[in-house]
């Protein structure tokens, strides 16, 4: 389709016969999470009898050349090499060291060109160059002077080129099989929700986001995805580690897994995607796929607010969550991809628009998820450490007076958890009845008024 | 050479029938939510951080044909956030969306020329002739290398005035961010669409000026929509709302494609002289062939101030929507403003606040200025009772001459209605507080420690004065006498002492701690 599109393929026997080949017949492409794609390509190719050079131009910076298997009948590999010695002005001199070009000088005052033959002697901190019994340095003098290379050198490239010396036992056109895994092609989930709260509502779309800086295109393309934290081998950098961990302490969206069949196709424990349709990748390109489009899923808003210890804190807006759950029941029955879900809102006009995203996990079918979406303007928790006294040692005693405010002109109910809670801990008096979530912490879902305020008040005590 | 002539065919047969190009926009609706981690800083046109973010609809008319064809959105915000990007109002299935961001530039345009015809044009700096030549671009844009029929030569290095002309734009670079989307329809005809996407590098707080009156009993508040445009877009004519309240983001996936096109170097070998190393910096001529893009060329930052009429407030699920009076045109690197409210009359509480904390207990005692602070409750009676979008209060003060000033600053988080909140002006001059401990009595299972609090008012007013004490401060410690009854106040102990003009007054109070 477009002129960078096809992999440039070149055969280049021993004795130096170039030969061009048709695009290939058939590409596929499975795309991972994380920055990684098996590329598969056959072509239609003759490798001509004996050994020869098979040129792959324009695979991407990002191939990992270790993983590149060529497969064709009657042909072994005898060897692969990954050349990515980029073919610039200071390369092309350097390499012409030892060698013969050819000098233009043009006179500042006549134009007259003088033409010479030079053979470069150096190129460190200026190029030194012998022109006849002479040794002299390029361009000493101000004097315009052109050099002229007789060719480009074998293993300098204007890009990335991988090329593999074959052993053909015999002539013939025949399909061969490339495969490779490369870096810089990785895909992800992007969902849409449109959230209605009075119907209790959401309509949901899952779009399949890819992106391509492998510094490749690829035409018509047979893609799928595969959804799932796959393990590979090598370092992983300190800070993604850091980073996998701040995930999974903060993704609390999922909040109960999912036990839901799923449907096929399922690659062992992964998810997978095809595109329906063989899509065409551009190089520097993001695109989307959409693959998930439900609606009147069943959702409720939620306000959440946690308090981590017991202590004195400034009125502090809270959560606001939208609850669903991905199962058949409810309207949604799919699995969900990791990804960020984006939700929507309708203001007064009836037009969407957007109130916040959160990220969701790979989720399993028939999970409860929580997405928050950002803070509540109108309702506050204030909060305030009434008294705090030692019983023992070992024990203390915290009383808390939790003021919530809604300036709301609807009732709303804030789930309000208290951490914090040890050894022994208990409530020794309370305003209203909590439950246990577990044994460290209480919660309280706490009805406020429409413009008005409700006050929580308790005493427990506790071991540390 | 054969390959770049196959390569030269696939290009004309490219260009598809059903290519529908919308370059137009009709209307724009523009809604700007606050940049989350700005927190209460105030907002700065130059500011790079692109987390402020916006939500951008645009109504364009397209005309498509029956089945599958290709829109391409041009003129998209160039912060556009791709994988946001929504089409409605056209009953066709969208089979793709795509962006790439393949902006046309000095590099990217060498970069996909590469293996493809060019022609370099030497002039003579004496005569002026003109010498071209034509060969094959081999290399670039990382120092230019053209292949001329066997004669290797790279650009710029030979000290000549060079230029390379190209024949024309390869066709994946565009001018202008492009969104295009691959769509089946069932129907031809002519559709009204709204596309709409989220786009970055734009923020608005709220600036409230305050003037309080002689008195300092009342104050009237005027509140303006401060709204930036870090981007290089222009938004003509657009419908504006912006967004009060915090909203979950996430941050590292809702992001703009990096736009870091390769860029065009002069790279060449080194060219030096027998005396010292030294390298020919040259202005790299200029390419010719289409317009390059537009140059970034910053305007003076312009704040425009719209006229005087105040923002329409709706709800927006739990934020508060506030929509612009009028249709406004956003330009690229623009602060602009709009009125958010003007109220008058509103009932505040002018006091001082003194903290005693343990520090001032064990050093050697001396007279410390109090906090002078303003106090007001967000409710109805009080003139106010409307939700107050976080942002930064000025508050000033208007003599009997008539004239004005600054008393202090501060930012405020949201306010909902019925929040009391306290703005801090700064250190009084005239009301001082002298902390002393007067007493320390030490029992067998308990201390009593006696507490000296004298306040001295120089003004000319009664100074309402308010001293606290955390109660975190004593652990299991109670109040066991003292000059006035306590009140408490979240974690603080806490008494209101009125203290008459060019008067002092005394608290005294005995805090008792069971020992360890």
């Amino acid at each position: 389709m477009r002129a960078q599109v096809a992999i440039a393929i070149a055969v280049t026997a021993v004795a130096s016969t170039a030969l061009a080949t048709e695009a290939p017949t058939k590409l596929s492409l499975t795309i991972y999470n994380k920055d990684l794609a098996l590329i598969e390509e056959i072509r239609s190719l003759d490798p001509g009898k004996g050994r020869h050079r098979i040129e792959f131009k324009d695979v991407s910076a990002s191939i990992r050349p270790e993983t590149v298997v060529l497969s064709a009948p009657d042909v072994s590999i005898v060897e692969q090499n990954f050349d990515y010695d980029l073919l610039t002005p200071e390369k092309l001199m350097q390499k012409a060291v030892g060698q013969e070009v050819e000098i233009v000088r043009v006179n500042p005052g006549s134009g007259e060109q003088v033409r010479e033959k030079a053979a470069v002697l150096a190129a460190n901190e200026g190029v030194v160059l012998r022109i006849g019994n002479n040794i002299e340095v390029l361009r000493a003098d101000g004097v315009p002077t052109r050099v002229i290379f007789p060719k480009v050198p074998d293993n300098l490239r204007a890009r990335p080129t991988l090329s593999v010396t074959v052993q053909s036992e015999k002539a013939g056109t025949r399909d061969m099989r490339l495969s490779y895994l490369s870096k810089g092609l990785s895909w992800k989930s992007d969902y849409v929700a449109l959230f209605d709260e009075k119907a209790g509502k959401l309509d949901m779309q899952g779009w399949i986001t890819l992106t391509n800086t492998s510094g490749s295109a690829y035409a018509n393309a047979d893609t799928q995805l595969v959804a799932g934290d796959i393990n590979l081998a090598g370092e992983i950098p300190a800070w993604q580690l850091q980073q996998q961990q701040l995930q999974r302490q903060q993704a609390r969206q999922m909040r109960q897994a999912g036990r839901d069949p799923g449907p096929p196709p399922q690659l062992a424990d992964y998810y997978v995607y095809p595109i329906r349709e063989r899509t065409t990748i551009a190089d520097n390109q993001t695109k989307q796929v959409g693959y998930l489009d439900v609606n009147g899923v069943a959702a409720r808003k939620v306000y959440r607010y946690r308090a981590s210890w017991f202590q004195t804190s400034e009125p502090t807006h809270v959560d606001v969550a939208v609850d669903f759950t991905n199962s058949k029941d409810a309207g949604l029955g799919a699995q969900l991809p990791a990804g960020v879900v984006r939700v929507y809102v309708r203001d007064v006009d009836g037009k969407p628009k957007f109130v916040g995203e959160d990220q969701i996990p790979h989720t399993p079918r028939g999970s409860e998820l929580s997405v928050k979406t950002g803070e509540a303007f109108d309702v506050t928790v204030e909060a305030t450490l009434e008294r705090h006294e030692s019983v023992s040692l070992f024990r203390s005693r915290y009383a808390m007076l939790y003021t919530i405010r809604n300036a709301r002109s609807q009732p709303v109910t804030v789930s309000l958890r208290q951490d914090g809670l040890w050894r022994d801990g208990r409530v020794l008096e309370e305003n209203l009845k909590s439950t246990n979530n577990d044994a460290r912490s209480l919660q309280w879902d706490v009805p406020v008024p429409a413009n008005g305020e409700t006050r929580l008040r308790f005493t427990v005590e506790t071991g540390w | 050479m054969r390959l770049w002539i196959s390569l030269l065919a696939s290009l004309v047969g490219s260009v598809s029938a059903a290519d529908v190009v919308s370059n137009a926009i009709d209307a724009t609706e523009l809604t700007v939510y606050r940049d989350t981690n700005r927190g209460t800083d105030e907002l700065s046109l130059n500011d790079d951080r692109s987390n402020g973010l916006a939500m951008v609809t645009e109504t364009r008319t397209i005309e498509v044909p029956a089945g599958a064809s290709t829109i391409q959105f041009r003129g998209v915000v160039d912060s556009i956030v791709p994988q946001t990007a929504k089409l409605e109002g056209i009953p066709a299935t969208i089979v793709e969306s795509n962006f790439d961001y393949n902006l046309l530039a000095p590099g990217t345009l060498i970069a996909k020329s590469l293996d493809r015809p060019v022609m370099l044009i030497r002039t003579d700096r004496e005569t002026g002739e003109i010498q071209e030549r034509r060969g094959i671009l081999r290399s670039g844009p990382d120092g230019v290398i053209v292949d001329f029929g066997g004669e290797i030569e790279a650009l710029n290095c030979s000290g000549l005035h060079e230029r390379l002309v190209l024949a024309d734009v390869p066709e994946s670079l565009t001018e202008t961010p492009t969104l295009s989307m691959k769509v089946r329809t069932a129907k031809a005809g002519k559709y009204q669409v709204q596309l709409s996407y989220l786009a970055l590098g734009m923020d608005w707080s709220a600036d409230y000026s305050a003037r309080m009156d002689a008195d300092g009993n009342r104050m009237d508040i005027s509140a303006w929509i401060t709204l930036v445009n870090r981007n290089g877009s222009r938004l003509a004519d657009a419908t504006t709302h912006v967004v009060a309240g915090t909203l979950a983001r996430q941050e590292d996936e809702t992001l703009a494609p990096d736009f870091d096109p390769p860029a065009l170097s002069d790279r060449c070998w080194p060219i030096g002289d027998f005396r010292q190393r030294q390298r020919i910096k040259k202005q790299f001529d200029v390419i010719e062939s289409h317009q390059m893009a537009p140059s970034m060329a910053i305007s003076l930052d312009s704040i425009a101030v719209t006229a005087s009429r105040v923002a329409r407030a709706s709800e927006l699920g739990d934020y508060k929507l506030y929509t612009l009076p009028f249709s406004t045109t956003v330009e690229p690197r623009q602060m602009k403003q709009a009125q958010l409210l003007d109220l008058s009359n509103v009932r505040i509480d002018r006091l001082y606040e003194y903290r005693v904390t343990q520090d001032i207990l064990s050093n050697d005692p001396a007279p410390e200025s109090a906090r002078s602070l303003l106090r007001f409750t967000n409710t109805k009676d009080n003139g106010l009772g409307i939700p107050l979008p976080a942002g930064t209060w000025r508050i000033m003060k208007l003599t009997d001459d008539g004239r004005q000033y600054l008393l202090g600053e501060q930012a405020l988080e949201d306010t909902p209605v019925d929040l009391p909140r306290d703005i801090y002006l700064g250190a009084s001059n005239d009301v001082t507080v002298l902390t002393r401990p007067v007493e320390e009595q030490s029992a067998e299972k308990e201390s009593r420690d006696t507490i000296e609090v004298a306040i001295a008012n120089a003004g000319a007013t009664t100074a309402n004065v308010e001293i606290l004490h955390s109660r975190q401060l004593i652990e299991n410690g109670r109040i066991v006498e003292e000059s006035q009854r306590h009140q408490t106040k979240r974690g603080d102990y806490v008494w209101v002492l009125r203290v008459p003009p060019h008067e002092r007054t005394v608290l005294r109070y005995t805090v008792a701690a069971p020992k360890d």
